[in-house]
């Protein structure tokens, strides 16, 4: 039983995590989780979800037309958009990892990878 | 190499057990206490051994992270950015004329073992878990804190990671004062960190009967060099130390710690868990620094030990002091560990910081906890008060699992 562990790593993650809805995601440093878990709820907006990637890469507000080769010049990097996505698909339940990226166009935008998300979130 | 090339410690930064600020260390060195408690990180209750030497959780004082750094850096690399930050503060320095110059080399023995620990608990490593964070890798990967160091500053210079374990601390700052000796850089930060207290490594290391089980007393375990020792506290945190060329830091006026005049390695190659009983690795390794450093051995007025509080090491390092300072030495020998306890990759790191205060405030702390000093040892342990350094030279010594040995030798500037 290691419950008061996970606690104190849970308290240390968020005395700086990124501040998203208090129902939303809890990071226990490897795996990210629904906290409730049940089934998915519906996805927000393309728009608010990118709310949270900025907080997440600490850059004002990301574009979701502007295309993912671009991301990095507005300070967005690969590991912010993975965190970004791994976060995303544990609090709403999307079988997504990855190789979303792989499956899009060159010129894919985030509105794209949230066309995916969208997809994967559907019954 | 150029020998010619005098080395100097400007800046010092530590997240210990003790106290994140040089003030606070040095005031708890002196009282001769220990940070030794019940483990609070995790519930211990079920372990062989219930308590460490644990960093209280607002180390980061200045708030050198931002909340993106915090989250993507492992708890050892946390320790690290923050002393890295604070030694550079330490050391009134804001910024390099050129990035490419200047390096970070970082001793670490553990690294993310404590989160691999709990990703074990969770099944991530048996493959229970579909899949992995993206970031678990990065945080945990030994490298990581000599990465976040490098970035948080823009240095492009060196950067190394030395993983050997108990001694890599003083490898670090060894090494890296001979990048400065040899000209490849113009200012190295180099340390040691590490954050191992987890339940795996507290059963691994209670396996070996390495560490103390006075779990009735943790404030009285670390005993080093006393009679009743009976293994090492598990620690955890890290030390920096800015250096560069003394004659760079004369000419922009900062304040100086100490020189560190000379540096060696080498290896028992004995055993993978046990000093050689007669110390003759940890004798020559010494005696290397010394000629490193062209000192003769009567001229070493103190000792900042490795000395861990496990009964085979100290006799062996005792033995192997009193070989290599001969029988004329004036030595007062002291252990930091019965205070802090064995902070792993970040010991000799910290050992290094305390002897260049020792050097700043002409005084050897006290060995904490150690009333009743071994007859076997026979070398003069500093035990209950602070006592004056006269003007001499200090060494720093560490001595890893593995056999690895590391002796720095430090000199008033």
């Amino acid at each position: 039983m290691r419950t008061s562990r996970h606690s104190s790593v849970l308290t240390e993650q968020t005395d700086r995590s990124v501040e998203v809805p208090s129902n939303a995601l809890s990071w226990t440093g490897f795996v990210m989780t629904s906290q409730d878990g049940t089934n998915p709820s519906s996805l927000p907006s393309v728009e608010e979800l990118l709310v949270e990637l900025a907080a997440i890469a600490e850059v004002e507000a990301v574009n979701p037309d502007l295309p993912l080769d671009d991301l990095e010049g507005i300070g967005v990097d690969s590991l912010d958009l993975l965190e970004w996505l791994y976060g995303t698909a544990d609090r709403y339940g999307l079988d997504v990892d990855e190789t979303v990226f792989e499956r899009l166009e060159e010129d894919a935008t985030l509105r794209s990878v949230y066309a995916s998300l969208v997809e994967a979130a559907s019954p | 190499m150029n020998r010619e090339t005098s080395v100097a410690v400007t800046g010092i930064g530590l997240v210990t057990p003790a106290a994140c600020t040089l003030v606070g260390f040095w005031t708890f060195l002196r009282k001769g206490v220990s940070a030794a408690a019940d483990i609070s990180r995790f519930e211990a209750g079920s372990l062989p051994v219930r308590f460490a030497c644990e960093v209280d959780d607002g180390f980061d004082v200045q708030g050198a992270l931002r909340p993106k750094q915090w989250r993507r850096q492992d708890r050892f690399s946390r320790f690290g950015s923050v002393a890295a930050s604070s030694a550079l503060l330490d050391a009134g320095i804001s910024a390099v004329d050129d990035v490419d110059r200047a390096g970070v080399y970082v001793g670490c023995g553990f690294a993310g073992i404590a989160t691999l620990d709990d990703a074990a608990e969770d099944g991530v490593l048996g493959g229970s878990q579909r899949r992995v964070h993206p970031t678990l890798l990065p945080r945990v990967m030994p490298n990581a804190a000599g990465a976040a160091i490098a970035m948080s500053n823009g240095w492009r210079g060196p950067n190394l990671t030395f993983s050997t374990v108990c001694a890599a601390g003083t490898h670090a700052i060894g090494e890296a004062s001979r990048v400065i000796r040899s000209g490849d850089a113009d200012l190295m930060l180099a340390g040691g960190v590490d954050a191992p207290i987890c339940p795996f490594v507290l059963k691994a290391f209670h396996a070996l009967r390495a560490l103390s089980t006075r779990n009735d007393a943790p404030h009285e375990a670390s005993r080093p060099f006393g009679q009743d020792r009976d293994g090492f506290v598990l620690g955890e945190g890290a030390a920096f130390l800015v250096l560069e060329r003394a004659e760079d830091a004369r000419a922009r006026g900062a304040r100086i710690y100490a020189l560190l005049a000379g540096y060696a390695r080498n290896a028992d190659a004995h055993h993978l868990v046990m000093p050689e009983p007669d110390g003759s690795g940890a004798r020559a390794c010494m005696l290397r620094a010394l000629a490193d450093a062209d000192i003769a051995p009567v001229d070493v007025v103190h000792v900042n030990a490795h000395g861990t509080s496990t009964p085979k090491n100290d006799a062996a390092e005792a033995h192997a002091i009193a070989d290599a300072l001969g029988d004329d030495h004036q030595a007062s020998v002291t252990s930091v560990k019965g205070a802090v306890g064995h902070l792993m990759g970040a010991a000799g790191a910290v050992e290094a910081a305390a002897a260049c205060l020792s050097i700043e405030h002409r005084e050897i702390p006290p060995t904490a906890n150690t009333n009743t000093i071994d007859p076997a040892i026979a070398v003069d342990i500093v035990t209950k008060d602070p006592r004056p350094l006269p003007e001499g030279a200090v060494l720093s010594n560490s001595f890893a699992f593995g056999g690895q040995n590391a002796t720095l030798v430090l000199t008033p500037s």
